[in-house]
């Protein structure tokens, strides 16, 4: 420490703290900005109609986007919790300490790359080289591809929660590997994988780079997996703001005060899911 | 781009005459918003971490860091309507008047500002976007390092403030590698930097108040475009883009693991 007067250092002290506290005040104050701002505006903007019919992002209703984005997170969660349940379940029981590592590190690193390139990947091989189209399946499976990551690592730490005597007992009584994971390790696992699976799908609620070019837009409701676009909420949000029309725009206002509502909603029972195992493990 | 029937070349189709695919704007734009965010971020990121693990009570620093997890939580577009409708007016009709006034003497200050989108209103998103991913690693490092070092740091008659300091240089590998993952976060995000950039093609900018284009934002706006290029040369310059992306924010976010651990972050790859 330098030699200084302790009045000096004292003064530094409180400047410190002070800027410190009013930064993370006014922090705070800008987050929250961002959120009363689009809950007063949807307030504003809101007409009932927008929530009871279907539309074309910028008029008529939201319905068909409401549907659509949990039909597009639903099957995508189907989609990467196969995969990343297997993945896991291989990481944390199968592979060798550096097989595990390195397919540890693959998973991470998929959450890692940014939206926009697994729109266009997406694209390229969903949409175009297996000819599915602009669809359901196809914008499911792109979005899938972004939340594997944190199913598989909310799934291996669900594993690595369930109490190591519990695993060596049921060896004991002479289960197989197989029998240990599905019976022992998923089932008393099974409350943190769902917090991981909860958090995976508003995670994908929330997404638009990797739909625009997968799902398309659909003033209906798709009829089929393939070649059928689907409708999404995010999509109205990007389309209706820039419209120079009141309607439009209140729609894209309403379009984002349900996402975020329904995007905390899902990470609440998430947290609360995970709090209360941490505490009984 | 014109819409021209394909030229057969050696390698397939060759594109249009007098196409031209430079990405200098994307790269430039990129590389101005992450660094401008960044400015941002890590200053704020550090003074607040000492502030709230030094000098709030605990309770209260516990809630500061839940709640900066719902705000990473909120979606990318919701981030752009807001810089849309909150933030460029506000840039456009109060902050560029005094920049213009007060730094004009600066050429790239001068103005006159017509829009309120571009580097400043990007940059901004970008930093309110990835300061709760910095903060909350940061904040959790400096948590685990300071039950061992505080008392007896302060034992030696440090002020908090130079206590703080202290611990954050003991965690000085979390800190760097937490501004790694942030910068793979602005690196990659689309939808927000979308909204705000002004979306520049074929013209770099002059000043701060010119719009600008990214890698990520121009990947999602020209994609429409590149399908009518019958050459494919329109789509086959974006994919290469998309892989260049790709890679720097992978190796980024790589270098952010290595240092800060293994962490996965909701929100990381937008």
């Amino acid at each position: 420490m330098r030699a200084r007067g302790m009045g000096m250092r004292r003064l530094r002290d409180a400047l410190v703290g002070a800027a410190g506290l009013a930064i993370s005040a006014l922090l705070l104050a800008a987050l929250l900005l961002v959120l009363a701002y689009v809950f007063y505006g949807a307030a504003l903007r809101f007409e009932p109609e927008m929530l009871l019919t279907m539309g074309n992002a910028t008029s008529g209703g939201l319905l068909n986007a409401i549907v659509g984005t949990w039909l597009l997170s639903g099957l995508a969660l189907a989609i990467s919790a196969l995969l990343a349940i297997f993945v896991a379940i291989d990481i944390a029981q199968y592979a060798g300490a550096r097989v595990g590592s390195l397919l540890r590190a693959t998973v991470d690193m998929m959450a890692a790359i940014p939206a926009m390139v697994y729109g266009l990947f997406g694209y390229l091989v969903f949409v175009i080289y297996l000819g599915m189209g602009y669809s359901l399946l196809a914008g499911s499976l792109t979005l899938s591809l972004m939340m594997i990551p944190y199913l598989a690592r909310s799934t291996e730490t669900a594993m690595g929660n369930v109490p190591k005597e519990l695993v060596a007992a049921a060896y004991a009584l002479g289960a197989s590997r197989w029998q240990v994971i599905s019976r022992v390790l998923l089932r008393f696992g099974r409350p943190l994988i769902i917090s991981g699976a909860l958090l995976a799908v508003s995670i994908g609620a929330g997404e638009t780079a990797q739909l625009l070019y997968t799902a398309g837009w659909n003033p209906g409701l798709p009829t089929w997996f393939t070649k059928s676009q689907v409708g999404y909420l995010t999509y109205v949000v990007w389309a209706g703001i820039n419209q120079p029309t009141p309607y439009p725009q209140g729609l894209a206002f309403v379009a984002s005060a349900l996402l975020v509502g329904m995007i905390f909603i899902l990470l609440l029972i998430s947290k609360w899911l995970e709090g209360r195992e941490v505490r009984r493990a | 781009m014109t819409n021209q029937e394909p030229v057969p070349g050696p390698f397939g189709f060759r594109a249009s005459p007098g196409a031209s695919f430079g990405a200098l704007l994307f790269l430039f734009g990129t590389a101005a918003t992450s660094a401008l965010a960044l400015a941002i971020v890590v200053p704020v990121t550090l003074i607040t971490t000492i502030a709230l693990a030094m000098h709030t009570p605990r309770h209260m620093s516990r809630a500061v860091g839940a709640s900066m997890q719902l705000f990473a939580a909120i979606p990318s577009v919701v981030y752009g309507l807001w810089g849309i409708v909150f933030l460029e007016p506000l840039l456009l009709k109060y902050v560029f008047p005094w920049t213009e006034a007060t730094l004009g003497f600066i050429p790239w200050f001068r103005g006159p500002a017509t829009s309120g989108s571009g580097l400043v209103a990007s940059s901004l998103v970008l930093a309110l976007m990835v300061l709760p991913i910095t903060s909350t690693i940061v904040l959790d490092s400096f948590r685990s390092l300071q039950s061992r070092f505080q008392a007896p740091i302060l034992s030696l008659g440090a002020t908090r403030t130079e206590a703080g300091i202290a611990i954050l240089g003991f965690a000085r590998r979390q800190v760097v590698g937490a501004v790694f993952l942030g910068l793979g976060r602005a690196l990659g995000e689309t939808m927000a930097v979308l909204m705000t950039c002004g979306g520049a093609i074929n013209m770099m900018p002059v000043d701060i108040y010119s719009p600008i284009n990214t890698m990520a934002a121009a990947l999602a706006a020209l994609l429409d475009s590149a399908f009518i290029d019958a050459s494919g040369m329109a789509l086959s310059a974006l994919a290469e883009l998309g892989l260049f992306l790709m890679i720097i924010s992978l190796a980024s976010s790589a270098a952010g693991r290595a240092l800060a651990g293994r962490i996965v972050l909701r929100g990381e790859a937008r």
